[in-house]
């Protein structure tokens, strides 16, 4: 007899012994566990940067009042368009094998059998999961109205920023709703803080990437030109990831006092040695901010071997964020607490 | 400035008129009758809390007696006023022992599963 309730493994899939339904094929199981955290990846990450791509224009790259070569305002919006279109693309498609492999987990299916259509219907139609998910596809399709001159090369790039700026913010921090972040009221300050903790993350570390973009475009400028607009460009940059970074910390740590429990359980549960992975890599990838901000960017008008400097250390920010984005998508099919 | 909060405070707004959604992972908080209880007359049902509200359409309790045969009235449903709460009915109950098997799916898509005995008493 086992008075306590037993906890399933923290994968997608759980196997359950007295289900009956014989053994289970590891291989296959570990695969679909493995889609499910890639899914959840993709999503967080398409949906970061289409956040994150408003925020880069509305305030980074081109904010009102500030002048920017030509080249790069070409080149942003060159690139800046078919990727708002591709996140859309793949947040979609992301979204949806979400949505299929927590029917497969909640349905019991296990590798082998035909694939259960009738679940996928009843999580769909009869769960909060499939509600918020309901809610979900709605944004997602005012965020393609909203982005769709801009997609198809017509709109202008900064008056669409504005109006995709509330979906897309609402889009991605909804998904507080669909992990963690709701333990105990879901209105509390833990799914605040997930919220926040989820926005903030659009301008860093997903920021990192349109900013390397820019960098990159910035070579083609003339000297004079390059250093004068990255400086300004990497002290805006800066000035929001300080703001980022402190209500990432913020939001972190409450995130932590609701999930975790004892601090010891950073090192005693796979969810705590998980999180420590994922702090430590964005402590590596504030260190290197950091380096951006106190040494490079003081550099940026004098030498330009600190602007390639700079754009290393961008990139391998961008790397570890990267691999902190992968870690959330494990993170949520965890259960906090279990050894 | 003064655009910029605006902007926030929109989102969160939009954010927050979300519907209510609680979600968690649900374990065993307690049940009537009680883990490894004895009890002197047969219960009606078998309640059991759990520490988060669950997904009904994934949600069962099942009662079997000591031969291994299902007793319950496969009635497993979550109570209207309390989601955290999952019944089931049981017939009148012979004196002997009895295992509850529950599975719950939490409204985050978190699976929980575990078992415990009660006694009826003879």
């Amino acid at each position: 007899m086992s008075s306590q309730p037993t906890r399933t493994r923290p994968t997608a899939i759980s196997s359950s012994p007295s289900n009956g339904k014989g053994a289970t094929l590891p291989a296959e199981q570990s695969l679909i566990t493995d889609l499910f955290v890639a899914a959840r990846a993709i999503h967080f990450g398409a949906c970061l940067l289409i956040l994150c791509f408003c925020i880069f224009q509305l305030w980074i790259v081109k904010p009102r009042g500030v002048a920017a070569p030509a080249i790069i305002e070409n080149r942003w919006r060159r690139f800046a368009r078919p990727m708002i279109g591709w996140s859309l693309v793949f947040a979609l498609i992301s979204g949806a094998a979400w949505l299929l492999l927590a029917s497969l987990n909640m349905s019991d299916w296990e590798p082998g059998e035909s694939f259960p259509w009738l679940a996928v219907k009843i999580v769909w139609q009869a769960t909060q999961f499939g509600l918020l998910w309901k809610i979900r596809v709605g944004l997602w399709a005012i965020v393609c109205v909203c982005a769709a001159p801009v997609i198809i090369g017509r709109g202008n790039l900064n008056a669409r920023a504005k109006w995709i700026f509330l979906p897309s913010s609402a889009l991605l921090g909804s998904l507080a709703w669909a992990g963690h972040g709701t333990e105990g009221s879901p209105y509390g300050l833990h799914v605040i803080a997930d919220v926040v903790h989820l926005l903030v993350c659009a301008a860093w570390p997903a920021g990192l990437l349109p900013l390397l973009v820019v960098l990159l475009t910035a070579r083609t400028l003339s000297v004079q030109e390059r250093q004068s607009y990255v400086s300004s460009l990497v002290a805006r940059f800066s000035t929001m990831c300080l703001a980022a970074v402190a209500l990432l910390i913020l939001s972190g740590v409450v995130n932590s006092l609701y999930l975790l429990g004892p601090w010891s359980n950073f090192l005693y549960t796979s969810y705590g040695r998980c999180l420590l992975i994922k702090i430590a890599l964005t402590g590596g990838a504030i260190a290197l901010g950091a380096i951006n901000l106190l040494i490079l960017r003081r550099r940026l008008t004098q030498s330009e071997g600190s602007q390639s400097l700079l754009r290393i250390n961008v990139a391998l920010e961008l790397t570890l964020a990267i691999l902190i984005v992968l870690i959330v998508g494990w993170l949520g099919l965890m259960e906090p607490g279990t050894p | 400035m003064k655009r910029f909060l605006m902007t926030i405070t929109g989102v969160l707004l939009l954010i927050f008129a979300l519907p209510v959604f609680a979600s968690a992972h649900a374990n065993l908080d307690h049940a009537e009758p009680k883990v490894g209880a004895t009890v002197s007359q047969s219960p009606k049902e078998v309640k059991i809390w759990f520490s988060q509200s669950v997904e009904p359409a994934f949600s069962t309790i099942e009662v079997f007696d000591s031969g291994g045969k299902q007793i319950d009235k496969k009635d497993s449903h979550v109570d209207k006023a309390d989601k955290e709460l999952l019944i089931v009915s049981v017939p009148a109950l012979d004196p002997g022992t009895y295992k509850v098997v529950w599975h719950v799916v939490s409204t985050d898509t978190h699976k929980t599963h575990g078992d415990f005995k009660f006694t009826v008493k003879r």
